[in-house]
């Protein structure tokens, strides 16, 4: 699915990936966990074509094509999705329209029909239901006004009616209360399927107990440096990350 | 005489040939000091502070004549959405059209009707009020449309609620020389609540230009709201002043859409006369070509807790130029004063440029003010989530403009009339 290979990238002179190592087999949920600073954002943003960060060596192969050659609004439609840590406010379109330009926009590249207004909001339902989503927060403004909790929530609906096959999730358990982080887990949990593999960047071990991995990794300065089962996150939330960057130093 | 400019000579030898119908003492005296203080300098220059980033330098060739409009015809009047039903008042180049507009019946305290038909019948009924408010001395384009008054839209209502919004439609159409001057007059009194859509539409792409003076007195808990669009032809020239004079507990909320003209100046001018007199200015222009726009707006705090809430936003493509003067003064005890300014520009190309001139002038101790200006480009981080969601960079951007204008109708617009202003907006966007 995807294959990260010696990966080296930098925002303006500063060098924050160098050289990372990383393959996702198909359906399978990979962890990364680190310190802050490590580069765990930089991974979801040039994965997801960023401007700005710039790719100075190493290659991403995504389902065998060359993932970096691609804008941004191809790598959604052949199945890339970033969650971000930090949803982007847009005043004056609305939730709702802002959803059905994006799945008729992925529909459309992937050869599917595009849905009418009626077909599209039954299809949207279906998922807000889950995500205890109403009608009212649909009409706002895209996360003009919505709280943290609300922000991830629709974070997770767009996954959801984008049906990735490769999805990042950047910290999305950051700013979450209990209940929240809770009714997250359980919307990406319910989204696990044979055919899409997940990438859970997070700096707590917490999402991982509604999110299982299957593989976990530790980048500190740029690479991975440890991999284990989900045991591992439970050591790391115990021993922190000192070890680590001790050993990058 | 000799310094002033062709247009201006042009104008004063014009004004003194017509031979106006009505020609009460009074309305003879008030065109008078209107022609003798336009006589003084005549149009302004950008030497003149106030038109410092508008030069009316395209009326140079404009004479004063005014043939009419030649295809009425191809206005659509009935551009309302079903359902939405005004009193209308068309004016055609200036003179009001008895066949094309529907008005009335109107209840008790209510009388709308056009200036000229006032001024035929009943021209005492506005004696005490025509001319009282706003400067001929300061104001040289009032004073060029007070020296022309003739026609336009008279509104007083008292302790009265109208039942439907009047709508008052402008087809202009140039040939060469044309130019009017419109004078409305809005006196709405205790407790009355009305609300006026203004549009303004040219046919063809001659150049004409439009003077049209709003006078607006709202008093005693009286509520006005005032929509405009401005949708000139290619070649017009529109300056709109609008007075208004709030009184206690009253307000006065505009909203102005500009998408079209040549050249087009909006100025407004509130002053807030007594306690709980508030004013929202609320507008978006979008601007394309060699289209330059200009809203100027002065609004005074004259007495204590006045309130006043002012919200421009705009985008500018091509080699479009937009002006944003926005003044609020706070008198001397003006002491509870609320006022709020924020103009945000959308620069759509490199060549299009706005000036955006914020000014503040208090003199009270206890008094709440804040202005926010911004002008740039589209956000890129927004622009990248939408790209991320497999939304084309062209969509993208599109929707982001589109969003960032309706944004402004949302809390400008009444419901019921955000779908004329939406459709223009996309309509643009679209072109």
């Amino acid at each position: 699915m995807l294959e990260i290979k010696n990966l080296h990238a930098r925002v303006g002179e500063v060098e924050i990936l160098k050289g990372l190592d990383l393959t996702i087999g198909s359906g399978e949920v990979h962890a990364i966990m680190g310190p802050n600073g490590a580069g765990k954002s930089t991974l979801s943003y040039v994965l997801s074509g960023r401007e700005g960060y710039e790719v100075t060596s190493g290659t991403v192969l995504y389902q065998g094509k060359n993932l970096l050659d691609m804008e941004p609004e191809k790598r959604a439609g052949e199945g890339v999705f970033l969650a971000f840590q930090y949803p982007v406010e847009i005043p004056g379109v609305s939730t709702m329209n802002f959803l059905k330009a994006s799945v008729n926009s992925v529909r459309r590249y992937r050869g599917q029909s595009e849905f009418d207004a009626m077909d599209f909001l039954k299809f949207v339902r279906r998922q807000t239901k889950v995500l205890n989503i109403g009608d009212d927060m649909l009409k706002r403004a895209v996360n003009v006004g919505f709280s943290g909790g609300e922000k991830k929530r629709a974070e997770v609906l767009q996954m959801a009616v984008l049906e990735p096959t490769l999805a990042l999730l950047d910290e999305t358990d950051s700013g979450l209360d209990v209940d929240a982080l809770r009714i997250v887990g359980e919307g990406v949990t319910a989204l696990r399927s044979p055919e899409r593999s997940m990438l859970v960047i997070t700096h707590y071990q917490r999402l991982l107990d509604y999110i299982v991995p299957d593989v976990v990794h530790v980048l500190a300065d740029g690479k991975i440096v440890d991999t284990g089962d989900k045991e591992l996150a439970i050591k790391l939330e115990k021993n922190g990350y000192a070890r680590y960057a001790e050993a990058a130093a | 005489m000799g310094n002033l400019s062709k247009s201006s000579q042009t104008f004063i030898k014009q004004n003194k040939a017509i031979e106006f119908s009505c020609s009460e003492p009074w309305l003879e005296q008030l065109r008078k000091s209107g022609l003798e203080n336009f006589s003084v300098n005549g149009l302004p220059t950008p030497n003149v502070e106030e038109w410092k980033y508008t030069s009316l330098k395209v009326l140079d060739n404009i004479g004063n004549g005014n043939n009419g409009v030649l295809d009425v015809d191809q206005v659509d009047l009935d551009w309302l959405p079903a359902g939405l039903e005004t009193h209308k008042l068309v004016f055609v180049n200036g003179c009001f059209d008895k066949g094309l507009s529907a008005i009335g019946p109107f209840g008790e305290g209510i009388k709308v009707l056009s200036l000229s038909e006032v001024l035929a019948t009943e021209p005492a009924l506005i004696e005490g009020y025509l001319g009282q408010i706003g400067s001929v001395e300061d104001l040289p384009v009032l004073a060029l449309n007070t020296a022309f008054i003739d026609d336009g839209l008279v509104v007083l209502i008292e302790n009265a609620i109208l039942d439907k919004p009047i709508e008052v439609v402008y087809v202009s159409q140039g040939s060469g020389n044309t130019s009017y001057h419109p004078r409305n007059l809005i006196v709405a009194k205790n407790n009355s609540s009305l609300t006026i859509l203004e549009r303004h539409i040219g046919i063809g792409d001659d150049t004409y230009f439009s003077n049209n003076v709003s006078e607006f007195i709202v008093d005693g808990g009286s509520y006005v709201k005032h929509y405009r669009m401005l949708e000139d032809g290619s070649g017009g020239v529109n300056l709109s002043t609008v007075n208004a004079r709030i009184g206690k507990d009253a307000t006065y909320d505009s909203f102005i859409l500009s998408v079209g003209g040549r050249l087009s100046r909006s100025e407004v001018h509130v002053a807030c006369q007594a306690e709980g007199a508030h004013t929202n200015l609320n507008g978006v222009y979008i601007a394309c070509a060699n289209q330059h726009m200009d809203h100027t707006t002065l609004i005074e705090h004259l007495v204590p807790n006045t309130t006043s809430n002012e919200s421009y936003k705009g985008a500018l493509d091509d080699k479009a130029r937009g002006v944003f003067q926005g003044s609020i003064i706070v008198a001397d005890g003006a002491d509870g004063t609320d006022g709020r300014m924020s103009n945000k520009t959308l620069l759509l190309s490199d060549d299009a440029e706005i000036d955006a001139k914020p000014q503040l002038e208090i003199y009270a101790d206890d008094v709440q003010c804040a202005h926010g200006f911004t002008a740039g480009e589209l956000d890129e981080e927004a622009l990248f989530y939408l790209r991320s969601r497999g939304i084309s960079d062209a969509l993208a951007r599109s929707m982001l403009v589109e969003g960032f204008l309706t944004d402004a109708i949302d809390s400008g617009v009444d419901e019921d009339f955000r779908g004329i202003f939406i459709n223009r907006i996309s309509e643009w966007m679209g072109r």
